[in-house]
């Protein structure tokens, strides 16, 4: 079961271990947010490229 | 269903205009959940913040099982009915779910690193999750490798629901074989053992990218209506 360390008294070092992993934790979410913000901006760029084109057909249509 | 036409909508000179309501709506609940987990999510005793990684790393997991499973359902439904629109929502979802995956295999290394001592190790649960990014992403080559609409729906279609069929062991995997990966702490038979404040966003979380989810296939499946309208106008003018 994981432990909750909320009101637990911390030692130097193990503060300095936290500070640590922080930066993992940080890394994690700043990698997670670039894969999801550039997924997102693809999709959108694709989009308008494919929406441009039927514009175009359609104005020739008429 | 009656669509206006692109040019009634964009114009030729005009900026193609581009509903963002959802993706808007998940953005800003994905950055509560930051907020959450930041400031009113309490850190784990042995692993410090680091543990926080799970909040991204097992929702991304859950939304790439759902995403995947609607794959498969969607794949038995257009082999039985022959429906694009079905065919098209499993391409979009199997894209979406494959971003899911991407995620879970590059946050978990990150979060494997403090903990394990390593990136990766060859274990059950990471090498399956990687042969199941592997499917997906050849389930895609496969799409684009096809033409003809209705031979690429059905192969696509057979792939769709055989990947799938990995996500239970990947489930079971930390059951079957030795592994480094934790053992499931909420998704198992017994009461979920984390703590309540924990749990909570962990759902919030889950919740917020399940809306992610959504909002990416919502549009992924428009793209993909209006390629195929693209497709046809294409090849009525030449």
């Amino acid at each position: 079961m994981l432990k909750s360390a909320t009101g637990s008294p911390f030692s130097t070092a193990r503060v300095a271990e936290m500070a640590l992993t922080g930066a993992y934790f940080h890394a994690a979410y700043v990698v997670g947010a670039v894969l999801y913000v550039a997924y997102a901006a693809s999709l959108v760029s694709r989009r308008r490229r494919v929406l441009r084109r039927l514009a175009e057909l359609e104005g020739n249509r008429r | 269903m009656n669509r206006p036409l692109a040019s009634e909508t964009l114009g030729p000179n005009r900026p193609v205009a581009i509903g963002f309501g959802w993706i808007t709506a998940a953005a800003l609940l994905v950055t509560a959940v930051y907020v959450r987990v930041i400031f009113f999510t309490p850190t784990e005793a042995t692993q410090g913040l680091a543990q926080k990684i799970y909040y991204l790393h097992l929702p991304a997991a859950l939304n790439a099982y759902i995403a995947f499973g609607v794959v498969a359902i969607t794949s038995i439904v257009y082999l039985w009915l022959r429906d694009p629109r079905v065919d098209r929502v499993a391409e979009s979802s199997a894209e979406v779910g494959l971003l899911f995956t991407t995620v879970v295999l590059t946050t978990g290394p990150i979060w494997g690193k403090p903990i394990w001592g390593t990136w990766w190790t060859w274990d059950a649960r990471l090498t399956l999750t990687l042969f199941l990014w592997f499917i997906y992403a050849g389930y895609l080559v496969l799409r684009g490798a096809i033409p003809e609409p209705e031979m690429r729906a059905r192969y696509s279609a057979v792939l769709g629901v055989l990947g799938a069929l990995l996500i239970p062991f990947i489930h079971m995997s930390v059951y079957l074989f030795r592994t480094l990966h934790p053992m499931p702490i909420v998704l198992k038979p017994e009461r979920p053992s984390l703590p309540g404040d924990m749990l909570a966003t962990l759902l919030f979380s889950f919740a917020a990218f399940f809306v992610v989810y959504v909002a990416l296939l919502r549009d992924r499946y428009r793209y993909a209506e209006e390629r195929d309208r693209l497709a046809v106008l294409d090849g009525e003018g030449r």
